[in-house]
């Protein structure tokens, strides 16, 4: 569940930085766009003034140059044009400048300078744009534009568009936020349904909202999948107890028979041969029980018998059950069980396994039988541990098929389904089995969730 | 007196099998071959016990069972079933059998069975205190046990054992009624893990120079009793 969020979290986080990236993109363009056009335009000003001079100048001399300059000045509505002409020797024909500004050469692009106009009162530095030409002759002009206004308009911009900035942060969080919770609680359904279902509860489906957009979709797909599985395990379990059937009743009327001629037999020989023949039917029908159990323990039949079995007692059964038969091979059975703590299981399953676990074990030339039950982070360990020879690691997953049987064992009677067995109960428990090195011998350990687990 | 039986089953071999051995035994058996036919019989309420096959065509045996004890019909029910599974087992149980019993059965289990369920049906629950079988003797107030003069020290599961085979003694008991009655479990152990408890038992009960009063019965169980 932590790394589930952990994802929509880290989702929600994406979308609030795309969000805060888009907006500062968009306003760095409109800041940028703003100040340019702004400064454009005096520039213009400043430029056209300086040409329509030029052309005076050059059309009708430096007098009616000079005039053309004070008829501007006196005629610029807002009052922002800055100009001066000087004579090529330097003297100051007309403008609104006392002189040349220090620094700025005779044909500048447009730059700025803090400059004062003489028609101003106060004689403040103002923030000027300007431009200068030279003539043939030497004279010179220089026009501008005041662009204090530009600049006070651009701080106000710049204000504005933090302010923008900070309103963003809050809503493309509210907005991050919103969407994580929407897919959170769209996924919820979809996987309380599927946690539901692979719990045994296979009539659980994901409810529609209706609106057919993808979340639906996905659950309309997962459950179309799930009535395909409710369908199979279905079938599964009609073949199986079809299967039961058929041939448990010729096997009923085959021990039948060998019954009644058992019964009747009055030779020790045809006796003994009789009862070698029941004991193998017998096995036969075994190994079709074992099989028949595993197949419907693996399609999930049965957790609806789930109930709470007291661990420490179950594994104290089965030591004192088969305590006799170790006694007589030498070997001793102990147990090891948290007190007080039972797990939620079918208790006919589990006893089979462990019946199945220690007959194993002691087949196999364990002297020594570790039963245990314990939980350890959030699992519930139920183990056999001998110290036979043990299964080498290469050779495990092969154990656990069905109907294998190691070469080394195979001189001994079994059906070779008590580790297949108990892989799949441990499956239906929602568990695992696990093979490891008991140093020396083998240990099984069926590995249940904590979900599994009452305290009492 | 004899003990009528109704026999619902579909098999005829297992039906003549069953039918036969129970006539051996001195029972009365009216047959049915399929779910409809055995209702009928049983709403006559002159059986003392119904053996019910669960898968029968027409009317399935559980449906059977259902509808007799929705008609408060209380004959005992023993359910023959191809479904071993435990949790079959236990839907059997509770739609109101007395016992079930997975096929194949041999007819010693299901013959012990029959007469478990029509003794507890016609004699109902009798404290008893006390169990002989012979010179055998158990007290089930104090757990003692002696035989002739003898007291014999038994673990708690071997007087358990005693204590079930007493209470069915010279009847035929399987390894599987020992399992389900002295250790309740339900599964087939497989082993011989049975035959190990009760040769324990048996070398503390028949000591050298006693008649043995633990019997092995070929292909079945065990029975206890005073008569070979």
């Amino acid at each position: 569940m932590r790394r589930f969020h952990s994802v929509i979290w880290r989702f929600a986080i994406l979308v609030f930085l795309m969000q805060i990236a888009c907006v500062l993109v968009a306003l760095a363009a409109v800041h940028q766009f703003t100040s340019r056009s702004m400064a454009h335009a005096s520039r213009e000003v400043a430029v056209g003034l300086r040409d329509d001079i030029a052309a005076t100048y050059a059309a009708a001399g430096s007098a009616a140059a000079g005039a053309t300059v004070r008829s501007r000045i006196a005629s610029d509505p807002s009052g922002n044009s800055v100009i001066l002409l000087l004579s090529p020797d330097g003297r100051k024909i007309a403008g609104n400048l006392d002189h040349w500004p220090a620094g700025t050469g005779s044909s500048e692009t447009w730059h700025r300078a803090r400059l004062v106009r003489n028609d101003r009162k106060g004689r403040a530095r103002e923030e000027i744009g300007i431009v200068a030409a030279r003539f043939p002759d030497g004279a010179r002009l220089m026009t501008g534009h005041v662009v204090e206004d530009d600049l006070r308009i651009g701080g106000f911009l710049q204000t504005a568009l933090i302010g923008a900035v900070l309103l963003a942060v809050p809503l493309a969080g509210g907005a991050a936020w919103l969407s994580a919770a929407i897919i959170k609680r769209r996924l919820k359904s979809v996987i309380d349904t599927a946690a539901a279902v692979s719990t045994g509860e296979m009539e659980r489906r994901i409810a529609l909202t209706g609106s057919g957009d993808m979340f639906d979709a996905l659950g309309r797909a997962i459950n179309a999948m799930l009535d395909q599985i409710t369908r199979l395990v279905g079938e599964l379990r009609l073949v199986t107890d079809g299967l039961a059937h058929d041939l448990r009743s010729p096997l009923t009327r085959q021990r039948a028979v060998i019954e009644s001629a058992l019964k009747s037999s009055r030779d020790e020989n045809t006796g003994a041969v009789l009862e070698s023949v029941l004991e193998e039917s017998d096995t036969l029908l075994r190994m079709l029980n074992t099989a028949l159990v595993i197949s419907r323990a693996e399609a999930g039949i049965g957790r609806d018998s789930f109930a709470a079995v007291d661990a420490g007692a179950l594994l104290r059964d089965f030591q004192e059950m088969y305590g006799v038969i170790a006694e007589e091979k030498g070997a001793t059975i102990t147990v090891d069980a948290e007190p007080a703590f039972s797990i939620r299981a079918q208790r006919e399953l589990i006893g089979q396994v462990l019946s199945n676990l220690i007959d194993n074990a002691l087949k196999y030339g364990g002297t020594h039988i570790r039963l245990s039950a314990r939980r350890e982070s959030g699992r519930i360990l139920v183990s056999v541990a001998d110290n036979g020879p043990g299964i080498a690691e290469d050779r495990r997953e092969e154990a656990l098929r069905r109907f294998a049987r190691l070469d080394a064992s195979r001189h001994i009677a079994g059906a070779g389904l008590g580790l297949s067995l108990a892989a799949a109960v441990a499956r239906l428990h929602g568990g695992t089995l696990v093979l490891s090195d008991a140093g020396p011998g083998l240990l099984v350990t069926l590995v249940l969730p904590e979900s599994s687990a009452r305290a009492e | 007196m004899s003990h009528k039986i109704l026999l619902v089953e579909d098999d005829a071999t297992t039906a003549d099998y069953i039918a036969r051995g129970l006539t051996e035994e001195g029972f009365t058996v009216d047959r049915a071959s399929d779910g409809r036919d055995g209702l009928f019989l049983a709403t006559g309420r002159t059986h003392d016990a119904i053996i019910l096959d669960r898968m029968l065509p027409g009317m399935d045996g559980m449906a059977v069972l259902a509808a007799l004890r929705a008609a408060a019909i209380e004959t005992p029910v023993i359910i023959l079933s191809a479904l071993a599974a435990a949790e079959d087992r236990v839907a059997g149980l509770t739609t109101g059998s007395d016992d079930y019993l997975a096929k194949p059965f041999s007819f010693a289990e299901l013959l012990a069975r029959l007469r478990l369920i029509i003794r507890r049906r016609t004699a109902g629950p009798v404290p008893e205190t006390r169990l002989t079988c012979g010179d055998l003797k158990i007290d089930l107030l104090s757990r003692r046990v002696t035989r002739g003069g003898r007291t014999i020290e038994l673990q708690p599961r071997e007087f358990r054992l005693l204590d079930f085979l007493m209470r069915h003694q010279g009847e035929v008991v399987t390894r599987t009624m020992l399992l389900e009655g002295v250790w309740d479990y339900h599964f087939d152990p497989g082993t011989n893990v049975i035959d190990v408890h009760i040769s324990k038992l048996r070398r503390k009960i028949d000591e050298e120079g006693e008649a043995p009063l633990i019997h092995t019965v070929r292909g079945a169980g065990y029975r206890l009793g005073d008569q070979g």
